[in-house]
This record gives structure tokens, C-alpha cells and sequence, in this order.
């Protein structure tokens, strides 16, 4: 149940730490499992400016950008079709482009099955793991 | 009248003694702070079943209504899932190493264990390790 102002951990690789969500996508006030949410980010992994090496994602955030992201665990409970309720400690996020597609390669943690039914293929392709 | 319609239901959907294990007076209810697997079908058609194992939080007791809450850690995060007890897409609960009798004095919730997992008898880290046992056992 995330809305404007919410804070949200970021479990991908894209660099941003922490975000806040300012807007939820389709018009509705509150975003849950599954929803995408326009979001800035608060905080972010230092940026290695002088280490070219391996760096894993191409677009590192930093503090301040704005971006979309996929919210993936929620701390409210939700309720599935089968009646059975899901919820998780924390608020976390998956960050993604414009375009819908995630800007880390990586997603460190657990993820909500809604992301796979809500039609998320490629972060459920890489969630290590889904409940 | 109502209450007849709800052991009616009860008795209908009572899937491999389901009550027996839920049931306040029955000899092998699990008692919360079990390590507890359940076993869900993802949908009607598909066979794939989700399995989730943790910890017996509480039992909320309300007929055909009736659910469980199950907690554990998934990668460093704690998830809690809600399960109704009746429902057909649950199809296997299953108790992978009961508590000692008498833990939760009689009481249905143990939800203190969020909290203080470490005062948790049976610990939230010997889940993973009951479940494979459990995997290689079937």
C-alpha cells in the first residue's frame, strides 16, 4: 500500500537505496503488489566514478532522478483470489524504465508472485525468488 | 441454523482431517509456533504446486472461515502468508516438527514471534533445513 510520500527499498541493482513514491500509474490513490509507481530516489549506492571494471547495470540512478518502478512487496496484506493473504516485512520496489522494462539486471530478494501474473515476465524472470 | 450450515461445510470440505488439526480440543492439533508446511495449488488446471513452510504464527478459529498464518524469512525479508484453512486450492498441510506442547498456553497466536524471533523455540532458521529433509523423505 504504497502512495505518495511512501518510502520503499529498492532490490535491484539499478543503484538507487531508497525511493519515494510521488505518483501511482492508472489514476488510483494507493499502489499494491503489482503497480507501477513513479518514484524518486532518496537515496543510492555511491557511484564508483574512477573504477571502469565490471560494472553491472548500464544506467546507475543517483540521488534525485525520477523513474518508474514495480512495487513487489508490500507491508500490508493482499489478498489473493484464493483467499489467501500475502505479506511481507518491508516495503520493496523494482526500478524500470519508461518503456516498462527493469534498469538493473539483477533482483536481490524475495518478490510477490503478482508480479508474474500482472504481466512483470522479465522481473519474474529475475527474482530469485517468488511467494 | 447457521451454525449447522458451517459444520456442514466444515464436514464438505474437511480435505484428509483438516480439523482434526485445527480443532481446540482435538489429541493432534498443532499448537502456533510450529514448523508447518503447506502446499498450494496455484490454479484449478495447472498442477504446479507452491509450497510455503514456516513457522505457525496463529489460528483463527471461525468455522469455514477458519485460517492460519505462516511466517518465515525468504532471503533476509520475513513474509507471512494467510491461509484458509477450507479451501480447496490448499491442498497439503502438513506439520514438519511440532512445538513443545504447552508453548503457547492454550493460546492461538503466537504473534510475539515478529518481533522476537529469537524467542521462537523451534527457530525460523531450521525451516529450510526441515523442508529439504522433508523433499527427500517423498
Amino acid at each position: 500500500m504504497l502512495l505518495l510520500k511512501s518510502f520503499a527499498k529498492v532490490i535491484d541493482n539499478s543503484g538507487a537505496l531508497v525511493v519515494e513514491v510521488i505518483n501511482v500509474m492508472g489514476g488510483a490513490r494507493v499502489a499494491s503488489l503489482g503497480d507501477e509507481v513513479v518514484c524518486v530516489v532518496k537515496k543510492a549506492r555511491p557511484l564508483a566514478s574512477g573504477e571502469g571494471g565490471s560494472s553491472n547495470a548500464v544506467s546507475k540512478l543517483k540521488k534525485g532522478d525520477v523513474a518508474r518502478a514495480l512495487v513487489v512487496r508490500t507491508v500490508q496484506p493482499v489478498r489473493r483470489l484464493d483467499g489467501t493473504f500475502v505479506k511481507f516485512d518491508d516495503n520493496a520496489v523494482v526500478m524500470l524504465s519508461k518503456q516498462g522494462t527493469p534498469l538493473g539486471n539483477r533482483v536481490l530478494g524475495v518478490v510477490a508472485l503478482e508480479a508474474r501474473q500482472k504481466r512483470w515476465a522479465k522481473i519474474a524472470s529475475l527474482a530469485p525468488k517468488m511467494v | 441454523l447457521l451454525r449447522s450450515l458451517d459444520a456442514e461445510l466444515c464436514a464438505r470440505h474437511d480435505a484428509d482431517a483438516r480439523t482434526a488439526l485445527f480443532a481446540r480440543g482435538s489429541p493432534e492439533r498443532i499448537e502456533p509456533g510450529s514448523i508447518v508446511l503447506v502446499e498450494q495449488l496455484s490454479s484449478r488446471s495447472a498442477p504446479r504446486k507452491l509450497a510455503f513452510a514456516g513457522v505457525l504464527l496463529n489460528v483463527k478459529r471461525r468455522g469455514i472461515l477458519s485460517t492460519i498464518t505462516v511466517r518465515n524469512y525468504v532471503l533476509g525479508t520475513g513474509v507471512e502468508v494467510v491461509y484458509p484453512i477450507y479451501s480447496p486450492m490448499v491442498s497439503r498441510i502438513k506439520v514438519l516438527k511440532p512445538v513443545k506442547p504447552g508453548f503457547s498456553k492454550g493460546a492461538d497466536q503466537v504473534n510475539y514471534l515478529r518481533e522476537k524471533p529469537s524467542s521462537a523455540p523451534l527457530s525460523f532458521g531450521s525451516v529450510e533445513e526441515l523442508v529439504i529433509r522433508n523433499t527427500e523423505t517423498e
